[in-house]
């Protein structure tokens, strides 16, 4: 070789081994996360990255050579992401998350929820007072597939065998029916979370027009003096899904709120910042529509008794109020809301 | 903190400044490989959501499926709609949590999610954008497909609103200068290129290259006024020609630039010698790039050509 040769080819010659070795443990990591490393790879990280972004910005400054220049980019992009990600096992997040994070997120926006109850409560008693006054009205709030044959039209007897079954019910139609609503009130719930991107305001039709069914089918039992039964059928799993239906509206309603009142923030922030907060408790409620489809297909259909499905029907109710009440009060749970609020750079080299 | 900003209106470009202050280079993902992306996704979700079926309905067996007047098949549809319902509203948030911000989709066609302000990815992040799909994507296909979820029976100006908003949500990404879709919106995130990137060898690592620099005997004899004529600009052009040597370009193309670089800065071979397009083309490059290189470690750097 010649005496005389570029900067940048020396420059490059030197330090191509460390970008090869870098890319290595790189391609390691985006395959198979932080832990394929071994102690020494991973304390080796962090220093082959800055030695990577130094020699990206020298040759920024030196080199013409694009593939050079371009390939620093990619592994430096590439290692920041590795550097910077956040160690967490799924299994502690998990665990975590339904011991303290999600109830502190929810106080943290209870008059939202306050009001997303408030909608969900007078639409139930909307739909009853309007159905009772007018029977006909019903077919306005329960669409045909819901209603499954319990109309205002129907009989006592086939209103009260949907009740209590007829015994000859399969588990396979139960199983089969609880999945449909479960996937169906999930659905709704997350339709409540994203549309709180539109203000808010059909979140809180979505809310409303959720009771209004609920009452609506209320009047329809009421009617032939099956109230207090319709109650228990209904309270043992609805307590628990309405609670979640509640905790998306509020999860919607955060979001629209932070919108349209963005306050001393800047409203694409603002809306950034409400968004992961409403996205973890959306995640949070549809664990409960799967805990609400547990009771109702397997506990519902097999207790009959009036008083025990009243029992675990005021269970559920004090249980989930505590839950929300008091559930990671006491551990630190600004860290871990904001762990999953907002990103942090903790135990990241600095 | 690091944070992201725009090089210019319209670039599509982004700068994330790292904590270590040297400002990383992104490239907001186009509309297509987006598409392309989320159709490899859709593919793996069918394909599974398929399989679970199919092993369900093996597991029952297929005599339970005859026999029992729809027991089977009623068990069949709940694992159906169960299936459907996870992998459709997971498979995003766990792929992406896994392999940070990337699904498999994405990672076949080179695209990752960051979060605006060039933090980790966090759960919350990856629920939020991806908890929105069923409305910006499937709700939008659907009313296409079938008008009357819309709701065809509401009067006029209602069935325009309703158009009018599934519009918006479909199409935001085209509405703001970060590309983004509601779920990015709500979660503060971005979509953006990341290729693997290959290090390929240095054009200047040979002999010839050397001997160019060093103006030795052999070299091809460039002089410096020669090479004050061309600039950065047309040399990364070169490179990319030579890069696709031999296997992916044309040889009268090689001939005619080397012919054109010729005539331009007025280069006769050394007397008595025979000099190949390719062989022009390298040493020209060697040289370029010395002199380039040169003027700018003296802070002058020429991006386009003089004339």
């Amino acid at each position: 070789m010649a005496q005389f040769t570029l900067k940048s080819f020396e420059f490059r010659r030197e330090r191509e081994a460390q970008w090869r070795e870098l890319e290595q443990l790189v391609d390691r990591v985006e395959g198979r996360g932080l832990g394929a490393l071994s102690a020494e790879e991973l304390h080796r990280l962090p220093s082959l990255y800055r030695a990577a972004l130094s020699s990206l910005s020298v040759a920024r400054a030196i080199s013409l050579d694009k593939n050079v220049i371009t390939y620093l980019e990619g592994l430096s992009a590439r290692a920041y992401f590795a550097v910077y990600c956040r160690k967490r096992y799924l299994g502690a997040t998990v665990a975590s998350f339904f011991a303290a994070t999600f109830p502190a997120l929810l106080r943290r926006i209870r008059g939202a929820f306050a009001l997303s109850c408030g909608l969900l409560v007078l639409g139930a008693v909307s739909g009853y007072a309007l159905t009772s006054a007018e029977p006909d009205r019903f077919y306005t709030f329960v669409s045909a597939d819901m209603a499954s044959g319990r109309t205002p039209s129907a009989s006592k007897e086939k209103l009260e065998e949907a009740l209590y079954g007829d015994g000859s019910d399969a588990t396979a139609t139960l199983t089969n029916f609880a999945a449909f609503l479960f996937t169906h009130n999930a659905k709704i719930g997350l339709m409540c979370f994203a549309l709180g991107f539109l203000a808010g305001v059909p979140v809180m039709l979505l809310l409303f027009i959720n009771g209004a069914t609920l009452g609506a089918m209320w009047a329809v039992y009421a009617a032939h003096d099956l109230g207090l039964e319709f109650f228990t059928w209904v309270a043992p799993h609805g307590v628990t899904e309405l609670l979640a239906v509640a905790v998306c509206g509020a999860a919607g309603l955060s979001l629209g709120y932070g919108l349209v009142f963005p306050g001393r923030h800047r409203r694409l922030e603002n809306l950034a910042a409400r968004g992961r907060e409403a996205g973890a408790l959306a995640i949070g409620a549809v664990f409960m529509f799967f805990v609400a489809a547990l009771i109702e297909g397997f506990f519902r259909q097999l207790v009959q008794s009036l008083e025990v499905r009243a029992l675990v029907a005021s269970a559920t109710a004090i249980l989930w109020t505590a839950y929300f009440a008091l559930a990671g009060r006491g551990r630190s749970v600004g860290r871990d809301v904001a762990l999953v609020a907002e990103p942090d750079l903790e135990g990241a080299p600095s | 903190m690091s944070g992201s900003q725009q090089l210019a209106m319209g670039d599509r470009r982004l700068l994330l400044e790292t904590p270590e202050n040297v400002p990383l280079v992104f490239e907001l993902a186009s509309a297509g490989s987006r598409i392309l992306a989320i159709f490899i996704d859709f593919v793996l979700i069918t394909v599974t959501v398929t399989l679970v079926v199919v092993i369900t309905s093996a597991l029952i067996g297929a005599d339970a499926l005859r026999e029992e007047a729809g027991d089977g098949e009623l068990l069949l549809d709940a694992v159906r709609t169960l299936a459907i319902f996870f992998i459709w509203n997971f498979y995003f948030i766990a792929t992406e949590l896994r392999w940070q911000g990337r699904t498999l989709g994405k990672r076949v066609v080179g695209l990752r999610v960051i979060a605006r302000d060039g933090g980790p990815l966090s759960s919350g992040l990856v629920f939020a954008r991806n908890l929105t799909r069923d409305l910006e994507m499937l709700l939008p296909l659907a009313a296409i497909v079938n008008p009357g979820v819309v709701g065809g029976d509401d009067s006029p100006v209602g069935l325009v609103l309703a158009w009018v908003w599934l519009g918006i949500m479909a199409f935001m990404p085209l509405f703001n200068r970060y590309r983004a879709r509601v779920g990015d919106l709500l979660a503060g995130t971005l979509v953006v290129v990341a290729p693997k990137q290959r290090l390929l060898e240095d054009l200047v690592a040979e002999e010839q290259a050397a001997r160019e620099l060093a103006r030795d005997e052999g070299g091809l004899g460039f002089t410096q006024e020669q090479l004050d004529l061309y600039g950065i600009h047309e040399l990364q052009i070169l490179e990319d020609v030579l890069r696709r040597y031999p296997a992916n370009i044309d040889h009268d193309l090689l001939e005619t630039i080397a012919y054109k670089i010729r005539t331009k800065i007025g280069w006769e071979p050394p007397p008595g010698r025979r000099v190949e397009a390719y062989e022009f083309l390298r040493g020209f490059y060697a040289a370029q790039r010395g002199r380039l290189e040169h003027k700018l470690l003296f802070g002058k750097r020429q991006e386009r050509k003089v004339r």
